[in-house]
């Protein structure tokens, strides 16, 4: 017979693939738009959040399906973001301004975006907490104790095959070469002849469409709010930071975060009565011993075969 | 010559001071009774006659003008739902008792102040000192005992009345504080679950609680009550504002197959609107938890957790797992009656539970600030307990306890089901607080 604490660190693993999958896609967006422009972009959660309302906007008033509904949240985001950019970043960018003063001025941009989403949201009965209308249905049931639901598939697929489109366009064309150009040198890839305006663009609405995904995944996976985004923040900096701000580093550092996560924190429930107030803190723990030890991230981007070019 | 200049000039200053010193110690004062009728309706029309004797203080000082009471209600975070609706039965109060000052030619109005507490102490704290500089003297709210607990200290300095309308959690129930409360303080509440959940023969309890000063405070009465009547209660206290809950899930799940998950074994969820809304979207999709009973106190007799504001998943969830729960009743009376029409027809909607009582808490506040006769939280306090208790509002009579909290109520038990109309909460029995036992409306 299999003992309960192996379905409870079962359950907490395909959990926190789930929830991983969801850091490394939170992450990668951050990832992208810092490398590229230089924005350590904190109104990227408020991306996330704007990603779960339009899905639920396109399902609920729209009355549109899951997958248009995947597709308006991207779509939109992609605008906000790209927006923000031309609005905000872009005319701070040509008075020269440091990556200190994008941060603060992202913070602006997410605060602006958040409470004028919860003006909305309080006005309209029923879109203060949001769930899509379709509930994840259950693809299996382990042991008669552990459920697997369409979500704990979708997303790690969504972010497997985000991962490998991202990879061919990085590797295999021009746009993704000048990309990556763009984040090694930017002073050289003007002067090389690279379009670094256009490239701009493209990384806000890649990093835009990428919230969009993760904020139709919540609010298809639990019920979201205004703040959903933002109670995702640490998580999906710690995934950035511990991938050492690299493509895929962050990846592969968001999901073993979310895997990590849930299985210390029942384990450590289960042996020391730890609770899981103390998840957070997790994060936290990784990211300053990052910061301290290994300050270009825990993913040894060579050893991957895809080295970064710097 | 120059002496008794100085003399002369002195007198003139002293006999200004004086006459200033004079009237503000002593006001002019005019004594006026008004009465005030009120036609109320429901099943049947009765019309209530209240005399209210005001004194009206001369132009020195007391009520002119406009007389702001603070609202320090939360309209996001864990109250984004049902907070506005609370906010609305404090709001329709004050429209109300202006409606009756202008019929009675009084020479000041009320006035409110809006501030969102955000459901969490630190908020709370933030708005309720935007109220204070903004020179309130009596506020209405905080809802949640963490907020209310955390507003306390500054209240009790600056001499600011708090009346919380729905804070029940032990963490706020001190005596001869600025703090009242209109529910009842959980210490019934516990008592009510325990004897209800042990009294249908279950022996073993998970509980899932939110770790604040009200899901704590209720929880730990809950398994100290429970355990004094046998049963075994183990606590699940999870941090709130977390993105998600599905570790907390899967330690619950854990500590129900522990329990054997069989006849004998429940959950009792102490939730917010995000948190538990969370937390039942997750349950529902687990095999262990489907097959035990779940209850919840008053914070889940909620819409949030029904369709069509929940999944229909969720709430044959809830139909499947027959979710019972306790809230404190409210003795009907025709001012409820009236309460329910005029909410509806002011706002459109039904009131939600808590919005009873935040319409019940700003009567008692203005109702005190016109006894006590003049704009200043010491007097208001003073005189409030005696107001309180000679006041039946929507909820009922307010008689205080020595913690300024309502002294006793009985609980309803509710309980979900699923109807032609949808899912609704169904009242199936009441928990009597003057016997402790419960008396079942009809075969649950």
């Amino acid at each position: 017979m299999v003992p309960t604490l192996a379905y409870t660190v079962f359950r907490a693993i395909i959990d926190g693939l789930l929830e991983g999958s969801l850091y490394a896609l939170m992450g990668f967006g951050l990832t992208i738009v810092f490398r590229v422009t230089r924005v350590a972009n904190f109104a990227h959660a408020e991306y996330v959040t704007y990603g779960a309302y339009a899905a639920y906007v396109a399902m609920v008033a729209w009355g549109l399906g899951l997958v248009p509904a995947a597709i308006v949240a991207a779509l939109v985001v992609a605008g906000v973001a790209l927006a923000s950019d031309e609005l905000v970043f872009k005319p701070l960018w040509r008075r020269g301004s440091t990556p200190l003063h994008f941060l603060v001025a992202s913070i602006g941009v997410g605060l602006v975006l958040r409470f004028s989403l919860q003006a909305v949201a309080a006005s309209v009965p029923g879109y203060l907490n949001i769930r899509l209308p379709e509930f994840p249905s259950t693809l299996a049931i382990i042991g008669g104790k552990v459920a697997i639901n369409v979500v704990h598939a979708l997303a790690p697929l969504l972010a497997l095959g985000t991962t490998a489109a991202l990879h061919v366009l990085f590797t295999r064309t021009k746009l993704g070469k000048a990309m990556r150009a763009t984040a090694s040198n930017p002073t050289l890839a003007r002067i090389s002849g690279i379009n670094v305006i256009m490239v701009r663009r493209v990384t806000w609405i890649i990093g835009g469409l990428l919230a969009g995904l993760s904020g139709f995944i919540i609010s298809y996976y639990i019920q979201a709010n205004p703040e959903v985004g933002w109670n995702f923040l640490l998580w999906m900096f710690a995934a950035a930071i511990a991938g050492g701000f690299t493509f895929y580093g962050t990846i592969i550092a968001g999901i073993i975060l979310g895997v990590v996560g849930q299985v210390a924190i029942i384990l450590a429930g289960y042996y020391l009565g730890v609770t899981t107030a103390y998840k957070p803190a997790i994060a936290l723990v990784i990211m300053v011993l990052v910061l301290l030890f290994r300050p270009e991230g825990i993913i040894r981007i060579q050893s991957l075969g895809l080295r970064r070019r710097a | 010559m120059a002496l008794a200049k100085e003399a002369i000039v002195l007198a003139i200053i002293g006999i200004i001071i004086g006459a200033v010193v004079g009237s503000v110690a002593f006001p002019r004062t005019t004594v006026s009774t008004t009465t005030v009728t009120t036609t109320v309706g429901g099943g049947a029309t009765a019309t209530v006659t209240t005399t209210v004797t005001t004194t009206a203080p001369g132009a020195a000082g007391g009520l002119q003008g406009e007389i702001p009471i603070g609202l320090a209600i939360a309209v996001s975070g864990g109250y984004a739902v049902d907070g506005p609706k609370r906010l609305k039965g404090a709001i329709l109060a004050i429209e109300e008792f202006n409606q009756y000052l202008e019929s009675v030619g009084a020479p000041f109005r009320f006035t409110y102040l809006h501030e969102d507490t955000g459901a969490r102490a630190e908020t709370a704290v933030a708005a309720f000192n935007r109220l204070v500089s903004a020179g309130v003297q009596v506020v209405v709210g905080p809802l949640a005992t963490s907020e209310t607990a955390a507003v306390m200290p500054i209240a009790n300095e600056k001499h600011i009345v708090v009346i919380s309308p729905s804070s029940t959690g032990i963490a706020a129930a001190y005596p001869n504080d600025y703090v009242f409360r209109m529910p009842p303080p959980d210490t019934a509440q516990g008592v009510a679950l325990a004897s209800l959940i042990y009294g249908m023969g279950y022996t073993k309890v998970a509980v899932i609680a939110r770790d604040d000063d009200y899901g704590r405070g209720l929880a730990q009465l809950f398994q100290q009550e429970f355990e004094k009547l046998g049963g075994t209660a183990e606590l699940l206290l999870y941090q709130i504002n977390q993105p998600d809950y599905a570790a907390e899930v899967n330690q619950l799940s854990t500590i129900v197959s522990n329990f054997g998950a069989d006849q004998q074994t429940a959950v009792l969820i102490i939730a917010f609107d995000t948190d538990g809304a969370n937390i039942l979207g997750h349950a529902a999709k687990d095999p262990v938890l489907r097959q035990v009973r779940w209850f919840g106190p008053d914070s889940m007799k909620r819409a949030t957790f029904l369709p069509p504001e929940a999944p229909e998943e969720v709430g044959q969830f809830l139909v499947d797992v027959q979710f019972t729960g306790t809230i404190a009743s409210i003795a009907r009376n025709p001012i409820t009656d009236h309460f329910e029409q005029a909410y509806k027809q002011r706002w459109g909607i039904d009131p939600t539970p808590y919005a009873y009582y935040a319409y019940d808490a700003a009567w008692i506040a203005m109702l005190s600030i016109v006894a006590a006769g003049k704009y200043d939280g010491a007097a208001v306090k003073e005189i409030l307990p005696t107001i309180a208790s000679h006041f039946i509002g929507a909820t009922g009579h307010k008689l205080l306890n020595e913690n300024g909290d309502a002294a006793f109520a009985d609980y309803e038990i509710w309980q979900v089901v699923k109807t032609a109309e949808g899912y609704q909460f169904k009242s199936i029995g009441v928990w009597h607080f003057s016997t402790q036992q419960v008396e079942w409306f009809e075969e649950s």
